[in-house]
């Protein structure tokens, strides 16, 4: 009994990653030299990407704050980010002190912000709206894939790597649901072995039992060819378990492994009481989080001249304009989004302000840009696939944070 | 979760989003390569959503019916379980487990005895448990206790019904004090009311600490609140996402329920703070407050008069019958569950009686994917494995490590809609691997704290053939027999041939791998 033979191959990006890595050299890389270092040679649509889903709903006027709105400060008088402790960006917009690593990036035109973008479903159920979200779709009415899935279905062929699409996690994300995509939790745990290590005779006889065609069985046998492929990978050990999946995911793109998309959670946004102040709480902790795990992560990539990820951060909607009676902000609309990396057109804060109207009975943050427009230019500009394709109906309108 | 390479989603531009963005997913063939043959699935399968008489078709196979009945309704068959049903029959058998004050219980409740935090009072928690690292230690013991009481407890459907209203209204044990009142919700709230009326489920799980705190409510007062219970309990407890309520009923719901809190003297129990509640007038839906009364009553009768709507029973009888029938179940089994409950006051029983007996039931047999608990506790169950309470904390960490590479360490579902339920969220080549490991490592005796009597399986085949070891032991272990298929795969394994009669020492060299191969099969994830 024989494995069937491993599909080993070079998806696109691991030759720019090698071309990058070339360029600047794999040691002594510094964040200064790459701040301009554009991914030279890397055409439209021949990139990577990661997804962060902040699960929960994170408020977007305390990671991205509109220092300079009156309304503001009205609406939220003792959770509001005070306009001297902000991170400035534009002159109209500043970041949460919490997060310096992810200025600094912005600074070097490696981070770019997109304000004030929601569904236009305006779902403030956490469910209804991250599946709407990682559907891409303002209604699940005969919507069957995700759409990241769709992206990658449009341009799959039969020699795909097994790892083009993962999620750093055991269960796959909606948003690749429709695709074969690869569950995988820890690199240190993706093997036979467990903690007897036991291997003798199980690699042929589960090869034999999932040999068929029933989604369990092409599931297994992807499973197999995975840990094939993978060899001896060493992975991270950290015991945060989100810092260890960043740390994971580093070490797969930095590998000929074909891996394209990778998607990835972060829990604990859903912040509907005492969120705290910009120097204390459960934000100032959530964003301080966020911070060292992007910015980690960025660093990672870079040290390993891994040039062509972009990184892209979005949640299931954004919070209430005004504070609720318990510190804290209730479910809401718009959100702001961060794009990072290979792509990204950074330096730069995206989308448009406007001041919040009474809707449904409570102030959201005005959602003024169509996530459809961002997910869009991601899916052209890093995956190579027409927004149309992905959002068949919808009038695509450049966002221009991604190019 | 299939492969779908060259489907490539065409360019529709002009339509509608909302309908028609890409291709369907092609529907494979469902042929899985049995090592395992079932020849009563197509039975099943056709008696499935006939009429009453199709079940009688069941019952002329009746043990096929009592298998997948057990397997449903419990964590797995244990080789007790089979002699007791098949001595009294499905219906004795139903009514035992309905009625779980009947079921001796004293093993498991004696062994869970030396977890000492699942018996505390909050405050008794509070102060034994001082700090996040003890704390963790107390949660551990629940968790642990979760799983034990899924592969030992004779109360089978109860440690279901359970789990299935911890999921319903999940609190995620996070968190010194949340973990330490999750311990006495789930005692006092999940346990004392699994197979009792749902109104007053409803009604404890609203007035408890646990819930109180993880969804905020404990916090809301009038003129100051907070939407976060009211909105899951309008959405996940009750009627189901965006069913019939507008975002003022959640406003006014969070306002019917300002004082709803925990008392700051222990921080343990329920407080109905009369200075924080909302006494205006209150139209909820077709709910208007009561005259007469005191707010917290009218509370109390929100929860009866919302837990008696169509929309709620519906809901809850749907996410019942996703959890005991088909990922996809036939409605008119829900409407069958949802007129049981309506007709008996929200009560529990009579709902899940109408499940089994509807025809439907059947309809999916073998064909359920197991959760990660469903997983492990059906398999040690098979083994008849027992686990030990007194283990190390370093043994119970490494054990809640593989949960968690499970993907399923009770409790910890970091959201408020409970872990999901279908077999698209959980087949996952992380989860398959995580699983053909656990298989691996029991059967080498791995993990100290789980025990089993190899001799239970190992006996009687002695002087066999090789066929018929392979047949017994898929019969002790998964209650299937083997195919053809399967037989000359183990044989190529083993390198015996069916006829052969091994010795003693070639079963002993064998008998893991045919275990594995039979606990690792794909059919071995369904039930």
């Amino acid at each position: 009994m024989t494995l069937t033979p491993t599909r080993r191959t070079f998806l696109k990006g691991s030759a720019v990653a090698a071309g990058a890595a070339a360029a600047v050299g794999t040691g002594g890389v510094t964040l200064s030299t790459l701040t301009n270092a554009t991914p030279a040679g890397a055409a439209t649509g021949t990139g990577r990407l990661v997804v962060v889903f902040l699960r929960g709903g994170q408020d977007h006027l305390s990671t991205v704050v509109p220092y300079t709105r009156p309304s503001y400060y009205a609406a939220r008088p003792t959770i509001a980010i005070p306009a001297n402790a902000v991170l400035d960006l534009d002159g109209e917009w500043g970041l949460h002190p919490a997060v310096p690593r992810l200025h600094s990036l912005y600074q070097a035109g490696r981070l770019g912000v997109v304000a004030c973008v929601g569904n236009p479903a305006h779902d403030e159920s956490h469910f209804g709206a991250q599946d709407l979200w990682e559907y891409g779709a303002t209604s699940l009415t005969g919507v069957s894939q995700g759409w990241i899935a769709r992206c990658l279905n449009a341009t799959a062929s039969p020699s795909d790597s097994v790892f083009r699409a993962i999620t750093a996690a055991d269960r796959v994300d909606l948003s690749l649901r429709g695709y074969s995509a690869l569950g995988v939790g820890s690199i240190a745990s993706f093997g036979l072995g467990g903690v007897s290590g036991r291997t003798t005779g199980l690699e042929p006889l589960l090869s034999h039992e999932y040999g068929g065609v029933a989604p369990v069985e092409v599931t297994g046998r992807r499973a197999l060819d995975a840990i094939d492929e993978l060899g001896a990978v060493t992975g991270s050990n950290a015991n945060d378990p989100v810092k260890r999946a960043f740390a994971d995911l580093a070490t797969l793109f930095d590998r000929d492994l074909g891996v394209e998309v990778a998607t990835i959670n972060t829990y604990g946004w859903d912040t509907h009481a005492n969120m705290g102040t910009a120097t204390t709480g459960s934000m100032r902790d959530l964003l301080a989080g966020l911070d060292s795990y992007l910015a980690d992560f960025q660093a990672d990539l870079d040290a390993r001249g891994v040039a062509d990820v972009t990184t892209v951060v979005m949640t299931e909607f954004g919070r209430r304009y005004d504070q609720n009676g318990t510190g804290g902000l209730d479910h809401g609309n718009g959100m702001a989004m961060l794009v990072m990396g290979a792509r990204v057109n950074g330096g730069h804060v995206y989308g448009t302000w406007e001041e919040p109207v009474v809707e449904h009975g409570a102030r959201d943050v005005a959602a003024t840009t169509d996530f459809r427009d961002v997910l869009g230019g991601l899916s052209a500009a890093v995956l190579g696939v027409s927004p149309t394709t992905i959002f068949p109906g919808h009038s695509y309108t450049p966002v221009g944070v991604v190019s | 979760m299939i492969d779908v390479t060259g489907e490539a989603a065409e360019d529709t531009a002009g339509t509608d989003a909302t309908t028609a963005p890409v291709a369907s997913e092609p529907t494979p063939t469902v042929d899985r390569r049995s090592l395992l043959r079932r020849p009563w699935a197509a039975l099943l399968a056709v008696a499935g959503g006939g009429a009453v008489l199709a079940a009688c078709d069941i019952t002329s196979s009746p043990f096929r019916r009592s298998v997948h009945m057990v397997r449903r309704l419990t964590y797995g068959v244990t080789p007790a379980t089979r002699i007791w049903f098949e001595a009294h029959g499905e219906a004795a058998w139903l009514d035992e487990q309905l009625d779980p004050a009947r079921l001796n219980t004293s093993a498991v409740d004696s062994k869970l005895a030396s977890f000492r935090s699942l018996s505390m009072t909050a405050p008794e928690l509070l102060a034994a448990y001082p700090d996040t690292g003890s704390a963790a230690i107390a949660a551990g013991e629940l968790r642990i206790a979760a799983v034990i009481r899924a592969v030992e407890s004779p109360a089978q459907l109860f440690e279901r019904m359970v789990e299935f209203w911890s999921d319903h209204f999940n609190v995620t044990a996070q968190g010194r004090v949340q973990q330490l009142l999750k311990i006495v919700e789930d005692r006092d709230v999940m346990r004392t009311h699994a197979l009792g009326r749902f109104k007053d489920l409803l009604v404890a799980d609203a007035s408890s600490p646990a819930m109180l705190l993880y969804l905020d409510n404990y916090l809301s007062k009038v003129g100051a609140i907070n939407e976060n219970y009211a909105r899951e309990l309008l959405e996940l407890h009750t009627l189901g996402h965006d069913n019939g309520y507008v975002y003022d009923d959640i406003v006014n719901t969070a306002r019917l329920f300002t004082g709803w809190s925990i008392d700051s003297a222990t921080q343990g129990g329920f407080l109905f703070r009369t200075a924080n509640h909302d006494t205006g007038p209150i139209t909820i839906m077709g709910w208007t407050r009561p005259s007469t009364g005191s707010g917290y009553d009218h509370g109390v009768d929100f929860l009866h008069w919302l837990a008696m709507r169509p929309q709620t029973a519906e809901h809850v009888c749907r996410k019942l019958a996703v959890r005991f029938v088909a990922d996809d179940p036939d409605p008119a089994l829900i409407t069958a569950m949802t007129n049981a409950w309506l007709s008996n006051d929200s009560r529990i029983i009579p709902v899940l009686r109408a499940m089994v007996a509807h025809p439907a039931f059947n309809s999916a047999a073998g064909k359920k994917f197991n959760r990660p608990l469903d997983y492990i506790a059906q398999m040690l169950r098979a083994l008849d494995a027992r686990m030990s309470t007194s283990g190390s904390v370093t043994q119970y960490q490494a054990f809640g490590r593989v949960l968690s590479g499970l993907g399923q360490v009770p409790f910890s579902w970091p959201a408020p809609n409970g872990f999901p339920d279908t077999e698209p969220e959980w087949l996952s080549t992380g989860g398959l691997i995580a699983r053909w490991n656990f298989v691996g490592d029991v059967l080498a005796g791995a993990y100290p704290t789980i025990t089993f009597d190899g001799g239970t399986f190992r006996s009687g085949l002695d002087g066999r053939t090789a066929a018929e070891i392979y047949d017994r032991t898929a019969e002790a272990l998964v209650l299937e027999t083997m195919t053809d298929v399967g037989r000359s795969f183990l044989n190529t394994q083993t390198g015996w041939t069916d006829g052969y009669r091994p010795t003693a020492a070639e079963i002993n060299a064998q008998l893991p791998v045919i275990g594995i191969a039979i606990l690792a099969s794909p059919d071995a994830q369904y039930r």
